[in-house]
């Protein structure tokens, strides 16, 4: 008796057992500094002194900073234009490119190319192109008769400017996403359609694109992700700047840990980060999935 | 009466490749219930395709009501196809499904509304329209295609293999529906199968092609009882006809037509006794019953002759034991054909 009870819980210990390694990268690794960043941020704390518990204070100043609040308007209007445009791009391309043609074979390769390059080398390439003197964009605005734009270090088209740079980085990866999803579908749905005298728009918006929505749905969160952790390219080409125009959650967060030494501050925006990550995803899901459809 | 569907010289490849399909004419008239029936690969689906116009012909001319369809896009060719895996649009409900022909053909919302109600009365499924496919069986997403393609009131509805992946019971069942379904909409049905029985069961006529060829047309009565060759011979009936070599037969004095290289005859006319009659009005030989099948109504033998083996089917309810027997077939029962597989008729 006293055996079989022995054995039983050898038999109920071993899952625990086998999953244990990938739990403690787990916990060091996930829960530990998130555990951490949030009680970091009700502290002040300069990372050599003392550490001073200041309970909400870090997130009531952060709060009423208006700093604060043109980083998040930055931050949303930069997540929803790059992801809006790589979407939009990706998809076209995507539709354009889908048949596996020698040429399109081809063009699927180098498209992904901005993908594997990165964002470092990439920043530094379009530094040099949105050059307001001597860069390769307003060489060719002049050429067609348009006056020269100061890209970088205009607060109107800044943020734009990194916009284009992550848009052109991601509409490959997502393309290649699209065209599988879209090789996926069976032919015999399009053939369908035909005989249903489906023109082609309305195939592409009927069938297309609801046989490919759970890729699409995929692909926006982890657009919606990336583009909120964007930083390289923020701190190679604006630095936030000018006046902060560029300046997003990241960057920001990045300034107060690192420049400044406020680490309470900045976990503070941390938290704001991963909660306002967390939101989107449930709301995403939330509102999303119903209106997707799944094999 | 002019054929409502009918191929000139249609020649079919596949670039590069040698063609699937060398040089076909058929001629399929209104209101038939025309059967491609044939093995695999004998180009049976590619033939309907290209009635259709998912697919191009390489060469000929498909003609419907007599107009050349050469450059007629397949939704405006009045057909409506069903295919082999039903090919419902798996994000509609099967409203929309139904529905969504009839809106790309502008038909009025009143008038949706009401062929829908209509077809799906008929074919029983009033109840599942707000649902999805993935909600419904095999059988009931059949039904659907048939509804999408019923809902159009095409003046030919093209159906590829569309029984081949539901259960014996409900393709029997649904067979006898679309028999139904035919009598009451009296249009012409294009139906591709490589079943002998589906064909036999609903065609009025049944088109047999082999490797692009057309083997034999005609009724199923005629298309059974008087096969010109031995293909036809040996695809149509379950089990198929015994093909003997004329030069299996031994001395015995056999009065057979010239030029006669196999003779053949249906399992279903094979006579078995314990010893040969006195009155021989047939061939006879002697054979073992290797196997035996009890079929319900009939039992299925199978008899080992000297060198070659062949199927009895022998409607009685008495069953002959493993053993040495004498097999007779009536002289009228038998078929001859020539060197080239061709029937003679004597």
């Amino acid at each position: 008796m006293a055996n079989i009870t022995k054995r039983k819980v050898g038999s109920r210990l071993k899952p625990y057992a086998l999953i244990t390694p990938a739990m403690i990268i787990f916990i060091l690794f996930f829960i530990y500094p998130i555990v951490y960043m949030v009680y970091l941020s009700f502290f002040k704390w300069n990372m050599i002194g003392d550490m001073k518990f200041i309970g909400l204070n870090n997130y009531t100043s952060m709060f009423a900073n208006s700093e604060f609040w043109v980083v998040m308007k930055n931050t949303f209007f930069f997540m929803i234009l790059s992801v809006g445009l790589v979407i939009l791009f990706s998809m076209l391309m995507a539709v354009y490119l889908h048949k596996n043609t020698k040429i399109n074979n081809l063009l699927q390769s180098v498209i992904f190319a901005p993908y594997i390059i990165s964002f470092v080398s990439i920043s530094f390439i379009f530094l040099w192109m949105f050059e307001p003197d001597y860069g390769l964009f307003n060489y060719f605005l002049e050429r067609i008769g348009i006056s020269s734009v100061r890209w970088l270090q205009n607060t109107n088209t800044a943020m734009i400017s990194l916009v284009m740079v992550s848009v052109w980085k991601g509409v490959g990866y997502n393309t290649l996403i699209i065209i599988s999803a879209i090789q996926k579908i069976p032919s015999y749905l399009f053939e369908a359609a035909e005989l249903d005298r489906s023109n082609k728009a309305k195939t592409f918006f009927k069938i297309t694109i609801p046989m490919i929505s759970p890729t699409m749905f995929f692909l926006v969160l982890v657009n919606l992700i990336t583009s909120l952790k964007t930083f390289e390219t923020i701190q190679l080409m604006t630095l936030g700047g000018p006046a902060n125009s560029t300046k997003t959650l990241v960057y920001y967060l990045y300034e107060y840990g690192f420049s400044f030494y406020k680490i309470g501050y900045a976990s503070a925006v941390g938290v704001v980060l991963m909660v306002l990550i967390g939101v989107l995803t449930v709301i995403y899901f939330k509102v999303l999935s119903k209106k997707v459809y799944y094999h | 009466m002019t054929p409502k569907i009918e191929l000139k010289g249609i020649k079919k490849s596949y670039d590069g490749n040698p063609p699937v399909i060398e040089n076909l004419s058929m001629k399929i008239m209104p209101e038939s219930f025309t059967v491609l029936l044939g093995p695999s690969g004998c180009g049976k689906s590619t033939t309907l395709r290209m009635i259709a116009g998912l697919e191009q012909e390489t060469g000929g001319t498909i003609f419907i009501d007599g107009k050349d369809m050469k450059h007629v896009e397949p939704g405006e060719r009045n057909i409506a196809m069903v295919f082999q895996n039903y090919a419902l649009y798996p994000t509609m409900t099967i409203r929309e499904n139904i529905e969504f022909g009839l809106k790309n053909m502008k038909v009025e919302k009143n008038e949706r509304f009401e062929r829908i109600k209509q077809v799906s009365e008929i074919l029983g499924l009033s109840e599942y329209l707000s649902r999805k496919p993935a909600k419904l069986s095999g059988g009931q997403r059949q039904r659907v295609a048939l509804a999408r393609a019923m809902v159009k009131k095409p003046a030919v509805f093209l159906m590829d293999e569309p029984l081949s992946n539901l259960d014996a019971k409900l393709r029997n069942q649904i067979r006898g529906e679309l028999i139904e379904l035919h009598k009451r909409l009296k249009t012409t049905f294009v139906f591709v199968t490589h079943d002998q029985t589906e064909a036999m069961s609903m065609a009025t006529d049944i088109i047999l092609l082999n490797e692009g060829k057309i083997m034999q047309e005609g009724s199923p009565i005629e298309i059974y009882h008087n096969p010109q060759n031995i293909f036809t011979a040996k695809f149509i009936g379950n089990p198929p006809m015994n093909i003997l070599k004329l030069s299996d037969f031994s001395s015995e004095a056999l009065i057979v037509p010239e030029k006669t290289a196999y003779i053949g005859f249906r399992p279903e006319n094979v006579v078995i006794a314990e010893s040969l009659p006195e009155n021989r009005e047939g061939i006879t030989f002697k054979g073992e019953i290797v196997t035996h099948e009890m079929l319900g109504s009939e039992i299925l033998y199978r008899i080992q002759l000297e060198n070659e083996s062949i199927n009895a089917k022998i409607y009685s309810s008495k069953m002959t034991d493993y053993s040495q027997i004498s097999v007779m077939v009536p002289h009228e029962k038998l078929y001859y054909f020539d060197t080239h597989e061709n029937r003679i008729f004597s």
